[in-house]
């Protein structure tokens, strides 16, 4: 299979403090990554890093065979996206306009689109209200109309993750999505999940929850200090007693 | 998709206080009609109260993208005001070219300067963000009046601005109201569709959250000079409108006294709807007529019940009527419940 995104000798120190020493990692066109670890591994600086919220302080990431630079917007207008472990949205816009925001990836592509799309949404309305709308009903989050500031967090995560769909990446990670969310919303956001990899596209998925990560991904990696600890097929690692006691916690 | 399925998909909530924006936007062309026809033109000192409305609420209107969606405190704002002025007044005293091409010239020059602005500004926010346009506007207020007198004519300011004339039609002050007061309904009528389509939402998210934004795609340093700019230009018309209207124009009239007054106005009349930058016009001049508010401290005593007003009230007169509005609508739905 053809390699989507590559991180490449990944460390990262915040002050003094490793958070991550050597990261290498890969994800192929059409495969889903589980990414584990305990509290504190590193797994959403691992994100940062990727998406640019974060640099790293050494290595590099690797899009489609090419060095990934520049900030968060530019790498998203590239097709990475991803949502947050802690759900940025704006809670005076009503969860509908929270998830067209992710329009800005394929839209505005250039500062001459950009200047474009201003003055003329200034006449008309040409935001995609229809791809909103089917994205969030595939994943099923309801009640669109609905302040942000207004409902549970288990609907801000949906938010968040249609937001990520309605930017239509090719690669696109979800940090813990899956906390508050009832069944579902999981089995909504798993059905887009295995959609995108169906179309060829990557994902890289954080959560805590062993079972419904190992239900979807087709490899897991495990961090512990700063390093890849185990990876390989979700069969293996199952299988594997140091996967098994260094992250479930049993023998 | 079907069209039941479209008509399911086109969002349901373009709306300011549960009522449709072409509705409010239908309601104030009326409410400016009424004002023109039954007050404006029936005196030429009611024309000067209509005259300091519209271009009240042209700079109320500016501010509005850059400062109540997107938290970019640009006080240049009085720069931007001049820009519009002294276009028409250098373009209609100083040369021969039509007196309309000094509008687009004023929109241009006050979002060049606006550009400045925020290039200069690229990485400062808040407190230093609000100093540092401040000062680019006392900049600019010292250049006009003072060191660029040989140009602007310092103090004394530019008299002898012939009268707009489009086509053979000459635009009278009667005429220039209407114009103004159109033009105050378009621009208002504008942003609020802005406010609610890709780009407003994503100065608005941006506003929220920087990391969702960017995370998001939206290039947000261009969008916050994008905004500074459209603010600007938007601006620049209230000082067009001003110079068109009075035919001279004095440099004290482009001082910092008249930012401090329209930063007050949005959020009196509430700043969930551009209609509010509006709203707010209205109400100071109304105020203004009735207590001759802006003579001596008058600014100062506005600023301060404006103040209070806001402690008060966080959601100006459109906030008040918006509870009136759903207190209303809920108690009429709940008797239908019963
Ligand atoms: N901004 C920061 N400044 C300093 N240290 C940080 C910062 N962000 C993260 N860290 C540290 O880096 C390490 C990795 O944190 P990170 O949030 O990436 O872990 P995680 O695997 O996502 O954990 P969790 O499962 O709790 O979300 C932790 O020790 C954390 O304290
Ligand atoms: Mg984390």
């Amino acid at each position: 299979m053809t390699e989507l995104l590559a991180c490449r000798d990944i460390g990262k120190l915040y002050g003094g403090v490793v958070a991550l020493k050597k990261i290498d990692l890969a994800v192929d066109a059409g495969e889903i990554v589980g990414l584990v670890g305990a509290n504190g591994a590193g797994k959403s600086t691992l994100i940062d890093i990727i998406s640019g919220n974060t640099r790293q302080s050494r290595g590099a990431v690797h899009l489609r065979g090419a060095e990934v630079r520049g900030g968060p917007a530019k790498r998203a207008r590239a097709g990475i996206s991803r949502t947050f472990q802690l759900p940025q949205v704006a809670h005076d816009l009503s969860l509908r306009e929270n998830i067209a925001c992710g329009l800005a990836a394929p839209r505005f592509r250039s500062p001459y689109r950009l200047a474009a799309e201003w003055f003329h949404s200034a006449v008309h309305d040409t935001t995609d209200w229809g791809l909103v709308e089917e994205v969030s009903r595939s994943i099923g989050l309801s009640g669109l109309e609905r302040a942000a500031g207004t409902v549970s967090f288990g609907d801000l995560r949906l938010t968040e993750v249609a937001r990520a769909l309605v930017q239509q990446p090719d690669f696109i990670m979800l940090d813990e999505p899956f906390p508050g969310v009832d069944d579902d919303g999981v089995a909504g956001v798993l059905a887009a999940l295995r959609e995108l990899s169906a179309q060829g596209k990557g994902v890289l998925l954080v959560d805590h929850n062993v079972d419904i990560v190992a239900s979807i991904a087709d490899s897991l990696v495990l961090i512990a200090e700063g390093e890849v600890a185990i990876e390989g097929s979700v069969e293996d690692c199952m299988a594997s007693q140091v996967f098994r006691h260094r992250y479930i916690g049993v023998a | 998709m079907t069209s039941t399925q479209i008509a399911t998909a086109l969002p349901r909530d373009r709306r300011v206080l549960g009522v449709q924006t072409w509705t409010v936007a239908a309601v104030a062309l009326a409410a400016l009609a009424l004002a023109y026809f039954g007050f404006a033109v029936t005196s030429p000192y009611r024309l000067d109260i209509a005259m300091t409305f519209t271009m009240y609420s042209l700079l109320a209107l500016g501010m509005y993208v850059p400062l109540f969606l997107g938290g970019n405190i640009d006080l240049a704002y009085n720069a931007y005001y001049a820009a519009g002025a002294y276009s028409v007044a250098l373009v209609g005293a100083r040369t021969h070219l039509p007196l309309l091409v000094a509008v687009p010239i004023g929109a241009l020059i006050a979002a060049v300067l606006a550009l400045v602005v925020g290039l200069a500004t690229t990485h400062l926010s808040g407190f230093h963000l609000a100093l540092a346009t401040m000062l680019a506007g006392l900049a600019v207020y010292r250049w006009i009046s003072s060191t660029g007198a040989e140009i602007t004519g310092g103090a004394d300011g530019i008299g002898g601005i012939p009268r707009l004339e489009v086509l053979g039609v000459e635009f009278d002050r009667e005429l220039l109201v209407a114009v103004g007061f159109l033009a105050v309904w378009l621009v208002a009528l504008c942003l609020s569709r802005f406010r609610r389509a890709l780009p407003g939402l994503s100065v608005r998210l941006n506003r929220a959250s920087p990391a969702a934004a960017e995370a998001a795609g939206v290039p947000t340093r261009s969008m916050k000079l994008m905004s500074l700019m459209s603010g600007a230009a938007i601006a620049s018309l209230g000082g067009t409108f001003i110079a068109l209207m009075n035919q001279f124009i004095l440099a004290d009239s482009f001082s910092h006294d008249i930012v401090f007054l329209i930063l007050f106005l949005p959020m009196l009349g509430g700043i969930a709807s551009p209609w509010g930058a509006v709203i707010g016009a209205a109400l100071l001049v109304l105020l203004n007529e009735a207590s001759s508010l802006l003579e001596g401290p008058g600014p100062l005593i506005f600023g301060g019940a404006s103040l209070l007003i806001l402690i008060l009230l966080p959601g100006g007169l459109l906030g008040i009527a918006a509870t009136t509005w759903s207190t209303w609508a809920r108690r009429s739905r709940g008797s239908f419940d019963d």
